[in-house]
């Protein structure tokens, strides 16, 4: 099976299931919800660094999945379309805050900036909670929209197109930004190398 | 960074470690709170217009309006002085009688 057509049943399905929740059935809202509350939580917490925020953003997210319910069309992935409107809940809020991050895109030194991990750590469970402190560091450097776009596509699996349209932007500002934010994020890394892939 | 080129290549994040990396980011887990309240519009009945809290679809429009206008009515209705009127009138009777003279019927 190709992808596109992975794709376009994957649509189909998301849509049968909206079609469920549309007809009150709470097994198929209790299966969405434990499905994708926690990505659309996680893109949210980390595009404005407050876990509250990110809840409400959450909540509200999923009260407008199940407003629009009856009204599901299949065109899209239901995904995507919560990733879109948590993404706009959440720039709303950032604009709010009059948080200037956009377009200030930010080059540190990873050594100024992070805690030095021990690296003695003698367990495998907390080097691993090592790395991902790093990269979450890492990522919290990164402007607004780069780390949106990584979030998107190579977290939360996006094509560049999808993430695109959640973003707002045409598809080669998005592939270019991606590719910015790559770069950017990979420097960042670079000098914990060996803390992060244990070599 | 003191480091050689070897060195430095050697260590160099790849696009292929960055994939990894990101690929192990977990979802954030929700508290529990905020799963039984996203859970508990379900509970709701769903409407076509999408507020449980109206079942009367998009008939809000009318019933808006119609509200706003007796609303409307009803403080004007409370504040609008009758004396008010009377002075008016008498003015312009006052006026008339001035400019035109007595009328027909005085």
């Amino acid at each position: 099976m190709s992808q596109h057509e992975m794709r376009e049943q994957r649509i189909q399905e998301d849509a049968l299931l909206m079609e469920r929740v549309a007809a009150r059935d709470a097994s198929a809202w209790r299966l969405l919800v434990d499905r994708e509350l926690g990505r659309v939580l996680m893109l949210a917490k980390r595009m404005l660094n407050n876990h509250q925020d990110a809840e409400d953003v959450a909540q509200e997210t999923f009260a407008r999945l199940w407003q629009q319910a009856p009204r599901w069309t299949s065109e899209a992935r239901i995904g995507t379309w919560l990733y879109r409107v948590a993404h706009n809940l959440a720039m709303d809020r950032l604009r709010h805050r009059q948080h200037a991050l956009d377009d200030a895109e930010l080059l540190v030194e990873m050594e100024e900036s992070l805690p030095a991990p021990a690296r003695e750590s003698p367990l495998a469970r907390l080097e691993q909670a090592e790395q991902r402190q790093l990269l979450d560091a890492a990522m919290a450097r990164l402007s607004v929209r780069s780390r949106t776009a990584l979030l998107l596509v190579n977290v939360l699996g996006l094509r560049v197109a999808e993430a695109a349209g959640v973003m707002h932007l045409s598809d080669q500002a998005m592939a270019s930004l991606l590719a910015r934010s790559r770069r950017q994020l990979r420097l960042l890394l670079t000098p914990w190398h060996d803390t992060l892939l244990g070599e | 960074m003191n480091r050689s080129d070897d060195r430095w290549h050697s260590d160099t994040i790849t696009d292929q470690d960055l994939d990894d990396l990101l690929a192990q980011v977990p979802p954030e887990t929700p508290s529990g709170r905020l799963r039984a309240r996203v859970l508990a519009m379900a509970d709701h009945p769903l409407t076509e217009n999408g507020h449980w809290w109206w079942p009367f679809g998009p008939l809000w429009r009318p019933v808006a309006v119609l509200a706003c206008s007796a609303l409307l009515g009803l403080g004007l209705g409370m504040t609008w002085s009758t004396t008010g009127f009377s002075q008016d009138q008498r003015m312009w009777d006052e006026s008339v009688f001035l400019l035109f003279g007595p009328t027909e019927g005085e």
